[in-house]
């Protein structure tokens, strides 16, 4: 296996204003190799779509301050790299694709000059080769090449998404960032979707960071999982320590008991009970421990270190220090 | 056998587009027995979410019948209908836009008390506010809470005991979770489930999510551009999908297991019923569709007791 | 069981409580948290204050009616705070007593316009369809003519008086307002709670009044702070053809008007008056914002 061309360490990211101060990515780190793709879990609040933000420096200006933490990517640092130098960055080597295809393309712009557009920016070439590179961005995911003239209105949900995704391939990116990107799919046209990001993905090379909510979304797509909570991470491993094995961090436990499930027959969830903690006032000790049915003494004190088995790290007291092996 | 509490007959429902009739609910039966819970499963634009209006009355139905228990409630005037509503409520998808941002929480859950006058008085009108989050879990200091103030989860809670207010029987549920983050779309399901046993309440379940209404519903019915293509218990329609648009659904859910692999994956978009011609709709998409399924109305089939299928393949006769 | 694990007793202080503090005085606790809003209500209470006692001040018929040729156009000075106008009448007597027909029809005009307005503009938002495209067309029918031509052709034909030139000017005003209820009603029915509304069991005419335009008001509340002005403005317009206010009556339009022979020498003249109608109008501003904000309860605190 390749070394990790793509690392995230110790990031601290808060938002600031007048009235509050919200603690919305608190030490986080993770590393990506080529070719994999990473599913960052996590539910509203969590930090995932500022942890994005942050890799594209795309955080709003005003309010967000990163107190901490480097994200390499190819050796190089993200964070010192200057506006201009960014935006070559943006878009060629890393991009993203968003939750809403509804909103994230231009409704005055035909859908073919919005791809060239991308294009444009980042690849001198001919008329000519563009125009076939358009062509075949559309064949690529699977939009007939003579729609291009026509306008974002005149597709549907799941069309729009397909061309966010040929504006997002356009240049063949390193990396590719997308934040639910079928959350707002129906099912069947979720599953089209997912099935053209996996093929591509495999023909480009692409590496990706699949930010979800949906466990099975994962599941199915994902070589690496990393489950966040209150703006960390709080176990990774790969799909096969996250779906198979048996120790969990609580919190891990409780989302899996939170979904129904299609093929096991129950009558009552059983859900994780109260929210997630107050964003500007995160508790001492692990974030976790209010809604924990675990929770000892220990986790309101001190904040757990990541227990490692092999790729399998979980953040919880359950299994570090004298703790190991009573673990439920 | 338990008696019937709502039974839809041939409804329809047309919207007036400038392309043309849309026919968003187009010739549904259903039949639900008093206590259970029907689940009605499709993706967007398949006209689930207008059929529960149509039921409730908030938009006027084009034809057919709502029959709660046994009288067609359509034909009823305003005030009758009104005695209705205390009958028949309905929670809403959105917790962030369902409920009044200039009312606070107390004077949203009296609100139907009010309008319907199942109390009077004052104080007993405060007294089944409190009752009802107490019901619905929570805490008696949001009284004169505003639901901005609130999370996703609790607002829902709202919404819920808004509808529970006036002691309905039957209540249609519109993706009442969907909005919400697993942990809590957990925590909502299992109370609606607890009020259903304390409150032997009759529940219209309206999701697109599959595992939702596997695990909420005795009966499902799948629909698809205005029509039930599918109709049967719970447990037989997961355990044997009829029809291929339901064979199609279940295999996009992406299971949460590596080692499962993807079934088949549907080819093609949902048309929109605008002036649909004649014959199965699904037939565009369906790996299955021959000449039978054009040019005319499929009827129901019965290949199973109490399953019903809208296809060709399972007439009399065929295999 | 969900009720079992929420185990609080019912108790009437909750709501005992709330009842103490209601609304009004509410939205008045949040209203005084913002400086420029009080400094608005102050200057504006004091203008209508003024209006009001202006007869204890000074008196109406010897100071702002009768012609005192031998005063005429005086700087400002201790007995003329303002100074004298071309008939040598004193000009803080003018003003204050302008103030009376002024904010009369400012507010007057602005209140049934905004009446009207909001059954036009809420039926229309709300029914939509033929309805909506009726009143609409109408209104648009109104507002292609200009507004100072129509109050000018209405006050022609109906005949030079007060309450004539409040008519006037509120159909002028009126297709402006409906205009704005209706594309704020337009943004608040499509919420679901509109539906949860028509579900509980209310009325079409509770539905609007209660769930609709309080949810549409922020918008019609700074058209209305806006409008007052103006109407004072095209009053001016109005008597300065001679259509609007019968002199020798004070109003700041008129007198802003009759003194424009003379703005080059004794600029004092227009100054007052324009004065008194631009305090009037930021004020109203300040407070129509600051209400605006204390109305609506998502910006608490």
């Amino acid at each position: 296996m390749s070394e990790a061309f793509f690392t995230i360490q110790d990031l601290w990211v808060r938002y600031v204003t007048d009235h509050e101060t919200v603690y919305a990515v608190n030490g986080l780190s993770l590393s990506l190799k080529r070719g994999q793709t990473l599913g960052l879990v996590g539910e509203t609040g969590a930090g995932k779509t500022t942890t994005a933000l942050s890799i594209m420096r795309l955080l709003p200006p005003r309010v967000s301050r990163v107190d901490q933490g480097n994200i390499l990517f190819n050796g190089v640092s993200l964070m010192d790299l200057s506006e201009e130098e960014m935006r070559r960055v943006r878009g060629e080597k890393i991009a993203m694709i968003y939750q809403d295809p509804m909103t994230s393309l231009n409704p005055v712009m035909t859908v073919g000059d919005q791809v060239q557009e991308v294009l444009e920016l980042h690849k001198k070439q001919s008329r000519r080769a563009l125009y076939k590179r358009v062509d075949e961005l559309f064949a690529m995911v699977g939009i007939p090449p003579d729609r291009k003239k026509e306008y974002p209105h005149q597709f549907s949900g799941g069309m729009k998404q397909r061309i966010v995704i040929a504006m997002a391939l356009a240049c063949e990116p390193e990396l590719l960032i997308a934040d639910e990107p079928t959350t707002a799919l129906d099912v069947t046209i979720q599953a089209q979707v997912l099935q053209m990001i996996a093929k591509l993905k495999d023909e480009l090379d692409t590496s990706m960071l699949l930010i979800t909510h949906d466990l099975g979304v994962v599941a199915q797509t994902c070589d690496m999982v990393a489950i966040m909570y209150a703006g960390k991470i709080i176990e990774s491993g790969t799909v096969h320590d996250i779906f198979h094995n048996k120790d969990h961090h609580p919190y891990t436990e409780g989302l899996f008991g939170s979904i129904p499930k299609l093929t096991v027959e129950s009558r009552r969830l059983s859900p994780i009970e109260g929210l997630m903690p107050d964003p500007t006032n995160l508790p001492d000790g692990c974030a976790f421990a209010g809604r924990c049915p675990a929770c000892m003494p220990i986790c309101m004190a001190q904040e757990p270190d990541y227990c490692q088995r092999a790729s399998h790290a979980i953040k919880c007291h359950l299994f570090t220090g004298e703790n190991r092996g009573e673990a439920v | 056998m338990t008696q019937l509490l709502v039974e839809t007959r041939g409804l329809r429902k047309y919207f007036n587009t400038s392309r043309g009739k849309l026919h968003a609910v187009d010739g549904v039966d259903f039949s639900i027995e008093e206590g259970k819970t029907l689940g009605i499963v499709g993706e967007s634009g398949c006209g689930k979410s207008t059929l529960g209006r149509v039921i409730l009355r908030l938009t006027d139905a084009t034809e057919g019948e709502v029959l709660y228990q046994g009288k067609d409630i359509l034909t009823y005037g305003r005030k009758k209908m009104l005695d209705m509503r205390k009958k028949m409520q309905m929670i809403f998808q959105d917790p962030y836009a369902s409920l009044n941002p200039r009312m606070t929480v107390s004077e949203i859950i009296a609100e139907p008390i009010r309008i319907m006058k199942t109390l009077e008085d004052k104080q007993q009108i405060n007294r089944r506010v409190y009752q009802m989050m107490n019901v619905v879990g929570l805490s008696g200091r949001l009284v004169n809470a505003y639901p901005h103030e609130l999370d996703g989860g609790r607002r829902q809670r709202i919404g819920v005991a808004r509808a529970l207010a006036v002691d309905p029987a039957f209540i249609v549920c519109d993706e009442p979770v969907s909005a919400l983050d697993v942990s809590i779309q957990a925590q909502i399901l299992n109370m609606l489930m607890d009020l259903q046993e304390e409150f032997g309440l009759t529940y219209m379940f309206i999701t697109h999510d599959l595992s939702v209404v596997k695990h909420i519903s005795d009966d499902i019915g799948v629909m698809y551009l205005g029509q039930c293509v599918e109709l049967s218990s719970s447990r037989q329609l997961f355990e044997r999908p009829l029809h291929p648009y339901t064979q199609a659904l279940l295999d996009a859910i992406p299971m949460p297991d590596p080692d499962h692999a993807m079934g088949e994956i549907l080819k093609g978009e949902v048309t929109s019923p605008i002036e649909p011609s004649p014959g199965c709709r699904f037939a565009n998409r369906c790996k299955h569709a021959h000449e039978a399924c054009l040019g005319q109305d499929i009827p129901v089939y019965q290949p199973f007791p109490g399953h019903q299928v809208k296809c060709v393949l399972y007439q009399e006769g065929a295999e | 069981m969900t009720s079992k694990t929420a185990n609080w007793e019912f108790s009437e202080e909750l709501f005992e409580e709330y009842k103490k503090k209601s609304q009004i005085a509410e939205v008045w606790r949040r209203l005084k948290k913002s400086k420029t809003a009080m400094l608005g209500l102050f200057v504006l209470t004091t203008i209508i204050l003024l209006a009001l006692f202006a007869d204890l001040i000074r008196n109406y018929q010897s100071m702002a009616i009768e012609q005192n040729i031998m005063n005429r156009l005086q700087s400002p000075n201790s007995t003329h705070w303002f100074g004298t106008d071309a008939q040598g009448r004193d000009l803080f007597a003018r003003v204050i007593h302008g103030a009376r027909i002024s904010l009369l029809l400012g507010f007057s005009c602005t209140a049934i316009s905004v009446f009207v307005g909001l059954i036009l503009g809420s039926v229309a938002g709300y029914f939509g369809g033929k309805i909506d495209g009726v009143i609409m067309r109408i209104l648009d029918s109104i507002m292609s003519i200009p507004a100072i031509l129509l109050s000018l052709a209405i006050v022609a034909v109906l005949g030079q008086s007060i309450p004539n030139l409040i008519i006037a000017m509120t159909v002028a005003y009126v297709p402006g307002f409906a205009r704005i209820v209706r594309a704020s009603v337009l943004t608040v029915i499509g919420n679901e709670y509109i539906e949860a509304a028509k579900a509980s069991g209310l009325g079409t005419f509770r539905i609007i009044s209660k769930y609709v335009l309080p949810n549409a008001f922020g918008p019609i509340i700074v058209e209305i702070t806006m409008s007052v002005a103006s109407v004072i403005k095209a009053v001016a317009g109005l008597s300065f053809i001679g259509l609007g206010i019968i002199p020798p009556t004070p109003e700041w339009g008129a007198m802003l008007s009759e003194s424009r022979e003379f703005m080059r020498y004794n600029p004092y003249l227009v100054l007052y008056p324009g004065l008194a109608i631009v305090l009037t109008s930021l004020s109203l501003n300040l407070l129509g914002d600051g209400l605006r904000d204390a109305l609506d309860p998502r910006l608490k605190d």
